[in-house]
């Protein structure tokens, strides 16, 4: 069974160390994107094999274009979207730019990893023939 | 076990083809201004360039010649209105269309025909296909032949 590979975009250490709790025990490969810039090339290059992109919304202003980017680049990849609870119209905005998930922060290493199963589930599950 | 990649060895992307448009993002951040230049050239419709240093942006607009501006206006030390007061009093630059990227205004007063120091604005946050159809309405010549 393949990996699931996740792109993280974030400078945030503490919430890439939550996002390592949360994916321990997947086998996931997690590529980290402390830049922007490298993370959009990932995915332009890479969006195929990416399991889902998990990006921090900031105050939605700087999140926006680069979730729309990153969706312009290749549209099929699911991305999870992470808010601050205050950020009301960040959901908004994240499920209108093409985010597949938008989950308010901050979240526990348990329910960040319950939200993100339904996204590598199917992949990894058998086909009934 | 989880493997953690730092993601910082990828290459810098090519230039576009040169007859393209001419799109110059200038805004200090680096954030947006990735995140818009890999969106747009992604269309396939432009050629885009960045510049993040407004001290620099007049010097950067006469190098690369575009054929519309992006010019965020709050930004430290050389605001937005400067650096379109300068490129209006550039000969070789005073005939590019300059579009202000704002946070400061609604989308709906955006959308209203308004205009700052005589030039349209678009309205932050923005996404691709906005920014797009913002660019296409000051882009007359290539807005009509696309």
């Amino acid at each position: 069974m393949k990996s699931p590979l996740i792109l993280l975009f974030t400078r945030d250490g503490e919430f890439a160390q939550s996002v390592r709790e949360a994916v321990s025990g997947m086998d996931a490969i997690v590529l980290i994107a402390r830049e922007i810039r490298d993370g959009l090339q990932i995915v332009c290059q890479r969006g195929r094999e990416l399991d889902f992109a998990l990006m921090d919304f900031d105050d939605g202003c700087r999140g926006m274009t680069l979730l729309s980017a990153v969706h312009t680049c290749y549209e099929r990849l699911p991305i999870v979207v992470m808010a601050s609870e205050e950020a009301e119209h960040a959901s908004f905005l994240a499920y209108a730019n093409g985010a597949r998930t938008c989950l308010k922060k901050p979240l526990s290493a348990a329910g960040f990893a319950k939200a993100i199963a339904g996204l590598t589930a199917p992949r990894h599950q058998p086909v009934a023939a | 076990m989880n493997r953690i990649i730092e993601a910082d060895f990828l290459p810098p992307p090519v230039e576009e083809a040169k007859e393209k448009p001419r799109i110059l993002i200038i805004d200090n951040n680096r954030d947006f201004s990735d995140s818009a230049k890999l969106g747009l050239e992604r269309t396939g419709r432009y050629s885009v360039w960045e510049e993040n240093e407004p001290a620099r942006a007049h010097q950067t607009a006469q190098r690369v010649k575009p054929d519309l501006i992006l010019l965020d206006i709050a930004m430290p030390e050389t605001d937005g209105g400067e650096v379109a007061a300068r490129i209006e009093s550039d000969p070789t630059l005073h005939r590019t269309p300059v579009v202000f990227l704002t946070a400061l205004v609604t989308k709906a007063e955006a959308r209203s025909g308004l205009q700052i120091q005589g030039h349209p604005f678009l309205a932050k946050p923005i996404s691709i296909p906005e920014l797009v159809a913002g660019i296409e309405r000051n882009l007359p010549a290539h807005a009509a032949s696309s």
